[in-house]
């Protein structure tokens, strides 16, 4: 049976609750191509169960392992529903030390999609690049593969306390805004536009950049590597 | 001249640097709520440059007027070069700009010698006070000390910036005395002995109280050239473990001689940059830092060079081969990093692992030990058929071990320190 949530994290969770004791469950979100010839049905996300387990997972869990689930939720793969259920389920049956025993399936491929997740968000840190409106607001403009403002936009609040800035992410259409410090996530659709066009200290970025690489040593390739070049058109010093 | 053009030049001037990180960066001005910044992540890299290095700091240079004559550098006053100085404003305004823009994590200023060691230095000091109590600026600073500064001046710069390094610019002090005639080594080692035991009794006044100053919390550093003279690796690996062991040095960076010198000893301009040795070394400093390891046991005088071929973890184990093979169900975790294809993370893995079950050669591929070259070295709890290569001779073994990545495309520090921070 296939288990359709819709896309909220409560949702996921309940499913999962649900999903719990069908062996042959696989956990899909609301609009991903599903896999033909399997029955499926909806899931109604009910908070009672959702809370319910959250606090399981923090009582016979751990804080760690339920943070594992949110970050595996934000990810962008089709199978992480299925794959959050399984860990969670190994996790009940071997306990707490569960996270550690890094050999078995279901736990190699939660952390590893987990890991992949925070690798984007960590990276993300340094790629944001903001742009700064005649208003002196700062705007940035990402397209990250997994779902990760949520991962960074405390980092940027305290990093710029005294500064207002929108992080969006223009494929979602989701954005993170920040006032004073204090931050929110909001819908923000693609028809809203910013004009950044008289921010001159984009130009000197550019220049300074291009002027720190070392002819000698010229390494494209380690360059591709570290900065994969789906992410370059975001970057103001690659445009 | 226009700022944009002073920004070219001082960053062209800066960008031999290879200290890129801020790694173990923490503010000397804690958290805030009326100013900018956060120093606390461990080496963000916000960009690379088509050579592949990571750019985290907005690296430039004060000035690059300079007095000295040191032959290996670029902007030595008998140099042709276009010259230019910031003033203190600049620096801190386009520090400021970058750093809201989230393109650098925060400044890394350097200089050459303008007139003299302490008027540079004092430049230095005004620009950095401007960031911290005028811009009120908390994010990450680097400042490389000038040689034969007053400790006065020193001092100043200690309480003000996050990391310093003073150069020691040359792996052996006859090079120096050739290469760089106007610098000492007292005028080198004398500042860093001075923030080292600053440092250290900051450390200490912090423990009995979090109000006492800080001083250079995130250590100091320093770069040597390496390829410039005829030194060899244990030279370079003894030093380095001397700087660590007496000045409780962070980091110690090596940067390939880039051939812009034109002293008759320097090598010619058309020889090759020594990418792959600089690689070596990073991968051996590797192992200093977090393995363990001592200078003396990675190479001697009869072989004081590291291997093209292997790595230094490698041509360990093969000049070590009796202290095979390594029980991963029972060795203790430095045991376990010595064996090739075992790294910090792995061995912390097996070492948490092994509580529950007894490893076998699948657990370690999957906990993430590089078979293809442990599995000559190690028993599990299955059979292992490729012990016996270990009481042949070695000549069977070093083939199956080498390195077949090409080591010169890859700048080690960037790679490990990913590692390290996972
Ligand atoms: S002191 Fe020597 S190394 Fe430093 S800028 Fe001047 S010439 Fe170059």
């Amino acid at each position: 049976m296939i288990y359709i949530y819709n896309g909220s994290f409560e949702g996921l969770l309940t499913a999962i609750f649900d999903a719990y004791n069908d062996g042959e469950a696989l956990i899909f979100k609301e609009g991903e191509l599903l896999p033909p010839l399997l029955e499926y049905k909806k899931v109604e996300t009910d908070m009672r169960k959702s809370l319910r387990l959250q606090s399981g997972i923090n009582k016979k869990l751990s804080k760690i392992i339920l943070r594992d689930i949110y970050i595996i939720y934000l990810s962008d793969y089709t199978d992480h529903g299925t794959i959050a259920l399984k860990y969670l389920r190994f996790c009940f049956l071997k306990g707490k030390g569960a996270r550690s025993l890094h050999f078995d399936p279901a736990v190699k491929n939660a952390l590893t999609l987990r890991r992949k997740v925070m690798h984007e968000a960590d990276k993300m840190l340094g790629l944001v690049r903001f742009d700064k409106t005649q208003d002196g607001v700062y705007i940035s403009e990402i397209q990250p593969d997994h779902n990760i403002l949520s991962l960074i936009a405390g980092h940027f609040a305290g990093r710029m306390p005294t500064h207002s800035f929108v992080i969006r992410d223009t494929r979602r259409e989701l954005a993170i805004c920040s006032y004073n410090g204090n931050w929110v996530l909001i819908h923000l659709p693609s028809q809203v536009k910013f004009d950044i066009s008289k921010d001159e200290f984009r130009s000197m970025w550019k220049e300074y950049w291009n002027s720190m690489a070392i002819r000698e040593r010229l390494n494209p390739r380690q360059q591709k590597a570290y900065m994969p070049k789906r992410y370059w058109k975001n970057l103001t010093e690659m445009q | 001249m226009d700022l944009q053009e002073k920004l070219k030049i001082l960053g062209d001037g800066a960008k031999y640097d290879v200290s890129c990180s801020s790694s173990g960066a923490k503010s000397s001005f804690s958290s805030n709520k009326d100013g900018i910044g956060s120093a606390h992540i461990s080496g963000i890299c916000h960009s690379w440059t088509s050579d592949g290095r990571c750019v985290s700091l907005l690296k430039i240079l004060m000035s690059n007027c300079c007095t000295y004559d040191c032959a290996y550098c670029i902007n030595r006053i008998s140099n042709d070069v276009p010259r230019a100085t910031f003033t203190p404003e600049e620096i801190a305004n386009i520090t400021i700009e970058f750093y809201r823009r989230n393109y650098i994590e925060g400044l890394f200023l350097s200089s050459a010698v303008v007139k003299n060691p302490d008027y540079t230095m004092e430049l230095m000091i005004k620009t950095l006070k401007l960031l911290r109590f005028s811009y009120r600026f908390y994010g990450y600073i680097h400042v490389k000390i000038i040689p034969g500064a007053s400790s006065q001046l020193v001092h100043s710069i200690g309480t003000l910036a996050d990391r310093t390094s003073v150069n020691i610019e040359l792996p052996t002090e006859k090079s120096l005395k050739m290469f760089a005639p106007e610098k000492t080594k007292e005028a080198i080692l004398n500042p860093m002995g001075f923030i080292s035991s600053h440092s250290a009794n900051s450390l200490i006044e912090r423990k009995k109280s979090s109000l006492a100053p800080r001083f250079v919390p995130a250590g100091q550093t320093t770069q040597m050239i390496i390829g410039a003279d005829k030194e060899n690796d244990l030279q370079i690996m003894r030093l380095s473990q001397g700087l660590y062991d007496k000045y409780k040095l962070k980091r110690v960076y090596f940067s390939a001689y880039v051939p812009l010198g034109n002293h008759p000893n320097l090598p010619a301009p058309t020889t090759a940059v020594p990418l792959l040795r600089e690689h070596r070394l990073y991968q051996a400093d590797w192992l200093l830092r977090f393995y363990g390891f001592r200078a003396e046991e990675l190479l001697n005088e009869r072989m004081p060079n590291f291997s093209n071929t292997l790595d230094p973890k490698c041509t360990y184990a093969l000049s070590h081969i009796d202290s095979y093979p390594v029980d991963v169900n029972r060795a203790d975790y430095y045991m376990l990093l010595r064996v090739p294809g075992i790294g910090v993370v792995s061995a912390k893995r097996i070492v948490a692992a092994r509580k529950h079950t007894r490893l076998t050669f699948d657990n370690l591929k999957k906990i993430g030990v590089v078979l293809k070259r442990a599995k000559y070295f190690i028993t599990a709890a299955d059979f292992n058929e490729n012990l016996t290569y270990l009481s042949k001779e070695q000549k069977y073994l070093e083939p199956l071990l080498r390195d077949k990545t090409p080591a010169f495309t890859a700048s080690a520090n960037q790679v490990s320190l990913f590692d390290f921070v996972r």
